[in-house]
């Protein structure tokens, strides 16, 4: 598995064939192999059983062949007329007529021999007085001496038998084989009157033995060899190899040294065979019988060239099986493979070519799914960009709204497209540019009313889209008899500080695309944005073109005045020095008066707790009054702290309903208003862009002044309301039906320490109302005051809307 | 440590102590206090140290701090305090008469435990002390 896991595949179909060819072609292998094996062992013990059956025939043969020529012999030399020779034998020089019959006899009985036996070449009989050859088929060796020949003296020396070494004979030069039996005398059967003597030619004898060589083969054949290894018969590979060629292959040895067996080895010509040798004991011989390898294997040769070509074939199938599965199952993945990088590259065409009903074919409809999201994320991003890019930065009112519906409706599709904007009294929506419609068509919708659905639905501030709108909830369409109203709406409010100042109407009789209604989502925050730095940026257009007018005509008397500021600058420096320093020390001081005025009002408390029940009325009063004054000393310090902070401080600005603001105000006084049984009166307040917690010391300070001044009144009534409200700014009032004042010291009552009435009839520190007026300048507003003596007071405050 | 039992407070006016001593004495604690004029002497007290060298070993169960004082502010007091691994635990409350919120946000970032802006009127400053006094009182138990 180790080396398994080293490979790498670079794709999926070159690891399908790997595994294809592994699982189909291993098990193969593996038979072959073993079919292999088992032929080969097959194949060897066979062979080498024929080649040992073949010698042990061979050999019975030639021992067969040996005992007949050992009997014939016995025969011939056992003959009467032979062994009766020895009388003529005695004779040797004077031969009588009966001896020289005799010998003729003889003689004639040698030669029939010879014809009847034609592997004898020779047949002679030496005289053992002699040693001469008495009788012979060759007559040309009558007469030799052969005392000296192995055949006659061996014969002689054992009285036995005796074989000779194969030889070349002299006249035949042919490799010969001798026998020689000893002549016994017919009266003694001990005594040796002559030996006999046959010469076999091996061509006619064992050579045509040797020489059949059937089971052997093409390559196979039998070896005789004398016991120097020497070759006795004509070999297959070597031409006139008897008695020439010595033998020197290791079965010959062995077989040479009287061993028998079966062996691989090497023969004559260095060639492998296989050999079986034996010893033939009667002969002092070896014999081989061997055949070549080559030959012997050449079946499992052929059956490895059949198995390599049955495995290359199975290769080839499986291999074609492997590509075909593999491209049917790949084919799809390639085809998603491919789709992906293609929606890498932002190519978001449909998968095709993937219908099976398998797990692919899901895997594909699920990238179909995928990509058909992309394309309409997509989609809308591009919508969403294409609306923001028309509409930023355009500095006309005309522009951006006709840049906008072109762009919706090139987007969305839409038949009809209408910009409807707030007119300046906020009281109508007045169609402003449209496209596909008539504009006498267009009417203006008065009030987005709660009522009707249109109105509901826009007062959200969201957009909506509506199928199958009701007509007649149609925001208000003229009506021509051809003109088909398309049901299908989707409006748009435009809003500013939450106000819906524009809306957008777009109509269709086909629904809208999910990817439209998207986009336009995704974009109202940029229509507000764009929209509302539109309308600034007109507005600062407008009073810059005012300004410029104004200054021009300001610029003359600039003139004038100019020499005139110079001397007022000065004095203002000092002016605002001697402010910061007042307000500063105005700091420290209250600060620091706070602690000495706690100790007075501690101490004096405290002291009159120990001594209250030993004191007069008159003493007592005393106390009240250091106790009341303290507490007045108090409120004047606070006032002061926030007088001086005023100036200091930096607005916090939030658009808030005034009436949370005054509710909260109110709760302040809840004990003062059940104890006088004031009626409060609170109207319905606009919102305003105020520092709440600023506006709410307004909102106390002015509803503590009315408790205080309705104290004496008869039916207390405070109420808070709208006094007039224009595009630009809000004035609130607070009316009580309390003291009043008089109108002439109107001037007063907003400066420092400027009171109307005695601290004995109505406390106060004098600081409270100029602080009023300096947190309503704050907010570049205003504030004024109405009253008659003993018909209440009215307050007056002008706040902007802005 | 273990707890002192005692109130620690930190004054420099002695009619505040004063003060604040007769509104304990509503609620019986005004024998559980023990009264230091300025923040070196705090600090001398908190870490035994100087005059307290030989005091009862313990840490007072609330500190009440002045922050306007003489020598040492309480500010730094209670910086060193806040500071010390076995002082931190004890809980620190600002009696003051600074309403400036700089020094609000100084002492909270410090770590303070309340924050309390003296009333001027009498009735208010004994109901706020009274307040405290108990509410430490009963956390810690049994003075």
């Amino acid at each position: 598995m180790k080396y398994i896991k080293k490979i790498r595949f670079n794709s999926i179909k070159s690891r399908l064939i790997y595994w294809f060819l592994l699982m189909g072609l291993a098990p193969l292998l593996a038979l072959m192999i073993a079919a292999y094996i088992q032929r080969v062992n097959a194949v060897t013990i066979s062979s080498e059983e024929k080649i040992a059956a073949i010698r042990d025939l061979k050999v019975a043969k030639l021992n067969q062949w040996v005992d007949e020529n050992i009997g014939d012999l016995n025969v011939m030399s056992g003959d009467y007329q032979i062994r009766s020779l020895e009388a003529v034998f005695n004779n040797h020089g004077k031969r009588t007529i009966e001896d020289n019959n005799k010998l003729k006899v003889a003689n004639e009985l040698l030669y029939r021999n010879l014809i009847n036996h034609k592997r004898f070449s020779n047949i002679f009989i030496i005289n053992s007085n002699t040693g001469l050859i008495e009788l012979s088929t060759n007559e040309n060796s009558i007469g030799c001496d052969e005392v000296s020949s192995d055949y006659y003296k061996k014969v002689l020396e054992s009285k036995n038998l005796y074989i000779e070494e194969v030889h070349f004979t002299e006249y035949t030069n042919k490799p010969h084989l001798t026998f020689s039996n000893p002549i016994l005398c017919l009266a003694h059967s001990k005594h040796i009157i002559g030996v006999f003597v046959v010469e076999i030619d091996l061509d006619k004898s064992i050579n045509e033995l040797m020489f059949n060589r059937v089971g052997l083969g093409e390559t196979g054949e039998t070896i005789l060899i004398n016991k120097d290894t020497v070759a006795l018969n004509e070999l297959r590979w070597y031409k006139n190899a008897a008695l020439k060629l010595k033998i020197k292959a290791k079965p010959a040895k062995r077989a040479a040294k009287g061993e028998t067996g079966v062996i691989v080895s090497n023969d004559y010509r260095g060639k492998e065979v296989l050999e079986a040798y034996t010893y033939l004991p009667k002969l002092g011989w070896g014999f081989v019988s061997k055949q070549d390898m080559s030959e012997i294997n050449a079946p499992i040769l052929k059956m490895v060239h059949q198995f390599i070509i049955l495995f290359f074939a199975s290769a080839f199938v499986i291999f074609i099986m492997a590509v075909t599965i593999s491209k049917s199952i790949l084919k799809p993945i390639i085809i998603l493979e491919r789709t992906a990088k293609k929606i890498g590259k932002g190519d978001f065409s449909i998968v095709t070519g993937v219908n099976s009903a398998d797990e692919l074919g899901s895997l594909s409809k699920s990238v179909n799914k995928m990509i058909l999201s992309l394309k309409s994320k997509e989609l809308i991003q591009k919508g969403v960009k294409d609306i923001s890019s028309k509409i930023m930065e355009q500095t006309s009112l005309q522009q951006f709204s006709t840049d906008i519906i072109t762009e919706l409706k090139a987007i969305t599709k839409a038949k009809t497209v209408v910009f409807y904007v707030l007119n300046e009294l906020s009281s109508k929506y007045e169609p402003f540019v449209s496209l596909g419609i008539q504009n006498e068509l267009l009417q203006s919708i008065s009030t987005l009313e709660a009522t009707t659905k249109f109105g509901k639905n826009m007062n959200t501030g969201d957009v909506f889209y509506q199928t199958d709108y009701p007509e007649n909830e149609m925001f208000n369409l003229k009506k021509l008899a051809d003109f088909k109203i398309p049901k299908q709406l989707i409006a748009i409010p435009v809003k500013v500080e939450e106000i819906v100042v524009a809306f957008i109407v777009l109509l269709n009789d086909k629904p809208f695309t999910i990817e439209s209604y998207q986009i336009i989502k995704q974009s109202t925050l940029n229509i507000d944005t764009s929209y509302s730095s539109l309308i600034s940026n007109l507005r600062v257009g407008i009073l810059a073109e005012n300004i410029l007018k104004v200054n021009e005509a300001l610029d003359d008397k600039s003139k004038i005045l100019g020499k005139k500021n110079i001397a007022l600058l000065k004095q203002t420096s000092l002016t605002s020095e001697a402010n910061k320093e007042l307000e500063s020390f105005a700091y420290s001081v209250s600060h620091d008066l706070r602690a000495p005025l706690r100790h007075i009002d501690g101490f004096t408390k405290l002291l009159n707790s120990k001594i209250k029940d030993n004191i007069d009325e008159k003493a007592q009063g005393y106390f009240d009054n250091i106790i009341s004054s303290s507490k007045q000393m108090n409120q004047l310090i606070d006032d002061l702290l926030t007088f001086s902070r005023m100036n200091r401080k930096e607005l916090n600005r939030k658009n808030i309903k005034m009436n949370i603001v005054v509710n909260g105000a109110l709760k302040t006084f809840d004990l003062d208003i059940k104890n006088n049984k004031v009626e409060i009166v609170i109207d319905k307040l606009s919102k305003a862009k105020i520092d709440t917690a600023l506006i709410s010391y307004v909102w106390i300070n002015l509803m503590s002044n009315a408790i205080k001044f309705t104290r004496k009144t008869k039916n207390p009534k405070i109420h808070i309301g709208i006094d007039e409200e224009t595009e630009k700014q809000i004035v609130y009032f607070i009316k009580d039906n309390g003291v009043g004042f008089n109108q002439k010291y109107v001037d007063k009552i907003f400066g420092v320490f400027q009171r109307l009435h005695t601290s004995n009839e109505f406390p106060g520190t004098g600081i409270g109302l100029a602080n009023v007026k300096r947190i309503i300048n704050k907010h570049n507003g205003s504030i004024r005051a109405e009253g008659k003596i003993n018909k209440g007071a009215t307050f007056f405050i002008t706040l902007p809307k802005t | 440590m273990e707890n002192l039992k005692r109130i620690l407070l930190v004054e420099d006016d002695y009619r505040d102590v004063e003060l604040t001593l007769a509104a304990l004495e509503e609620i019986n604690l005004a024998n559980k206090i023990d009264v230091v004029n300025d923040g070196e002497e705090a600090l001398d007290y908190l870490f035994k140290r100087g005059k307290y060298k030989s005091r009862e070993s313990g840490n007072p169960v609330v500190v009440m701090l002045d922050l306007k004082m003489p020598k040492i502010g309480g500010l730094e007091v209670l910086k060193q305090l806040k500071e010390s691994k076995e002082l931190r635990i004890i809980p620190v409350v600002i009696l003051t008469s600074s309403k400036m919120e700089c020094d609000l946000t100084t002492s909270y970032n410090l770590g303070v435990n309340a924050y309390v802006v003296k009333p001027v009127e009498f009735e208010n400053f004994v109901k706020v002390v009274k307040e405290l006094g108990s509410f430490w009182a009963t956390l810690n138990e049994s003075i």
